[in-house]
């Protein structure tokens, strides 16, 4: 294995970590409530054996609680079934809106604890590009990191898709105009490293508060 | 004397059926969403327990739980998270928390922490209050 590929397997396997990590936090989240339900219920059947009333209300109440929670653990599961098969194809034809608004799903509660979520501006025809599909949400996820640590005070961040000559664009906005100044290490070698792996050119633009992603 | 709890966390329906649990329990619960709010309730009033996510938006656990024992040191702070590693539990009590818990979390145990909390923050209290008498006596010279 050369020092390349050693390097990117590891970038690979520190991607799904982090994503896992952030899915199985919301997982948790959803068996917490779940276990707060029945506690309840456990609580309820208590007061019934002390002669208090049932309220049918307060039990239906509850049920749709749970039902709520197994449709947001079955979303979650879901989404996290979809990231795990990102890597089963070398190359396939991506739709990067469709893997900018995935990477955002994912990446909810990572965002969340960031700030405000990005405002996602991709065209009605889908935009797609030949590329790894894991590797791509992998620096669609970077980027976006970038961007919200460096945003511009008071404004949103916003990722564009669209078609540019015979090329595909990602931009990244919203970005303070010194952000390069702030982030001398941008971009990081391993950024350098994704970017080269899928033929993809990084660059940013400072006037314009931008990073951009520009796929062959 | 009823214990009297904050509870902190952006799952809203977590917070509603805990809190309610916790009243069945005969404990004085009040909730907040975000770390931001629940330091301007501290800012006001007085609970034996907050008991608080780890991962919350906008301001982190250990972060909430820094600014919530610079401002109220007497109060004690349960943090509840996801995932209890080793690592984050040595860095919650590092930062002053009095416990560590995983979600999602036996509210028995977790009513017996509270109970803990409640006579923790009155020898704090108690202790203030006597340093502050003794302060006074030193000002008279006696």
């Amino acid at each position: 294995m050369t020092d390349d590929s050693r390097a990117l397997a590891i970038e690979g396997v520190r991607f799904f970590g982090e994503m896992s990590a952030s899915i199985s936090h919301e997982i948790k989240n959803v068996l917490a409530i779940i276990n707060e339900n029945a506690g309840l219920l456990q609580d309820m059947v208590m007061m019934v054996e002390k002669g208090m009333p049932l309220s049918p209300e307060r039990l239906s109440g509850l049920a749709q609680s749970i039902i709520r929670q197994v449709n947001r653990g079955d979303r979650i599961v879901k989404g996290m079934n979809r990231f795990a098969h990102s890597a089963d194809y070398p190359t396939e034809t991506v739709d990067i809106g469709e893997v900018i608004h995935f990477i955002s799903l994912l990446a909810a509660r990572l965002i969340a604890m960031k700030g405000e979520a990005p405002q996602i501006d991709v065209p009605a025809t889908p935009v797609t590009a030949v590329s790894n599909r894991f590797f791509l949400e992998d620096l669609v996820w970077t980027c976006l990191c970038r961007a919200m640590d460096t945003r511009a005070p008071d404004q949103q961040v916003g990722i564009v898709a669209e078609k540019v000559e015979n090329a595909v664009r990602i931009r990244f906005c919203g970005l303070a105009g010194d952000f390069l100044a702030r982030e001398p290490g941008f971009p990081s070698p391993r950024e350098t490293m994704v970017a080269g792996l899928l033929g993809i050119r990084l660059t940013s633009d400072r006037e314009k508060g931008e990073i951009c992603l520009t796929l062959p | 004397m009823k214990e009297r709890v904050l509870l902190v966390d952006d799952e809203v329906e977590f917070l509603e059926i805990m809190a309610e649990r916790m009243r069945a329990r005969d404990m004085e619960v009040t909730t907040s969403t975000s770390a931001s709010e629940a330091l301007s309730l501290i800012a006001s009033e007085s609970y034996d327990a907050v008991i608080m996510d780890f991962m919350m938006p906008e301001m982190d656990g250990i972060q909430a739980l820094k600014a919530i024992k610079d401002k109220r040191p007497e109060m004690q702070i349960i943090l509840l998270t996801g995932h209890a590693t080793v690592e984050k539990g040595v860095e919650a009590m590092k930062a002053g928390a009095m416990d560590f818990v995983e979600k999602p979390a036996d509210l028995d145990a977790l009513a017996k922490k509270i109970k803990k909390a409640h006579h923790q923050k009155a020898v704090i209290v108690q202790k203030q209050s006597q340093d502050k008498v003794i302060e006074m006596l030193r000002k008279f010279g006696m």
